[in-house]
């Protein structure tokens, strides 16, 4: 198996924070239309200046850089030791898709429970993916 | 110095964020059971917790500030193979000082105690850093 497999779930993640970023500014334009109000208005982006819509989008793109950056990180480290295998790559991808609805779930309706749901198969993957890169590393 | 020494300081900086965010679940769920606050409270924004909640997610959160530096350091050592016992030791020192600062944010709260433990912990990172640059700057090729 390739190593280089494991890039793709990581390119996935980054996409998807790409996405939820121009979300983000979509919604935040929305929202000061709306709200007829100026840049200046929203300069120090308190959480009274934005809309729900805005506000959700600023909060999913936040959750983007805490636990995805340690799974870039654990594919950083897979990679630079080669350490890559099917199982890795398999928790790799349901960690990133289960990101995938928890941010459909919470750019859309925002169900708490299903987006606590999604959230905890992501940190149950990411979690297998950690153990796994010990398990690998500690037999180096 | 092999790669599994480098990193096992590393796995337990994770350990510690997964137990954290973990606590941090266990917290939530207790509270909303408790009837402290309605789901509808928090699904815009976690102000609405506890103080007892918020003081454990804010040390979750803590988490993923200073240590993705620490990540990316032991991630670069790793690849440019400058790994030496130096970065073992000054890794085990961050990782026990971040220990100590989420142990005291998740207890006592006491804001000089963890003050002087996050200062202590964020000196070995700079050093392990600057070291890491003098070390590529003088072994360049």
């Amino acid at each position: 198996m390739s190593q280089t497999m494991i890039f793709w779930p990581a390119f996935v993640q980054v996409l998807l924070t790409i996405v939820v970023m121009l979300t983000m500014g979509r919604a935040r334009s929305s929202s000061m239309r709306v709200r007829k109000q100026s840049l200046d208005d929203v300069a120090m982006n308190r959480p009274s200046d934005w809309d729900d819509a805005a506000t959700k989008a600023a909060n999913n793109f936040k959750n983007q850089f805490e636990m995805p950056v340690l799974f870039l990180a654990g594919i950083a480290i897979a990679l630079a030791l080669k350490l890559v295998d099917p199982t890795l790559t398999a928790f790799a991808w349901v960690f990133v898709l289960a990101r995938v609805v928890q941010t459909a779930i919470h750019l859309g309706p925002n169900k708490v429970g299903p987006r606590a749901m999604a959230y905890l198969v992501g940190a149950l993957a990411l979690l297998g993916m950690w153990i796994l890169l010990a398990i690998r590393v500690a037999g180096v | 110095m092999t790669a599994g020494w480098v990193l096992l300081p590393v796995f337990v900086q994770v350990a510690l964020t997964f137990v954290l965010i973990i606590w941090t679940a266990r917290a939530r769920l207790g509270a909303l059971r408790a009837g402290d606050l309605k789901v509808r409270d928090i699904a815009l924004g976690q102000n609405a917790w506890p103080a007892r909640v918020t003081q454990i997610s804010n040390c979750f959160q803590n988490q993923l500030e200073l240590p993705i530096l620490f990540y990316v350091l032991a991630i670069l050592v790793l690849v440019t193979r400058q790994a030496d016992v130096w970065f073992v030791l000054l890794g085990w020192a961050f990782v026990a000082l971040r220990l100590l600062h989420a142990l005291v944010h998740t207890t006592s709260n006491h804001v000089p105690t963890r003050f002087n433990l996050f200062a202590a912990s964020a000196i070995v990172l700079m050093v392990m850093w600057a070291y890491f640059a003098a070390r590529l700057a003088l072994t360049a090729t």
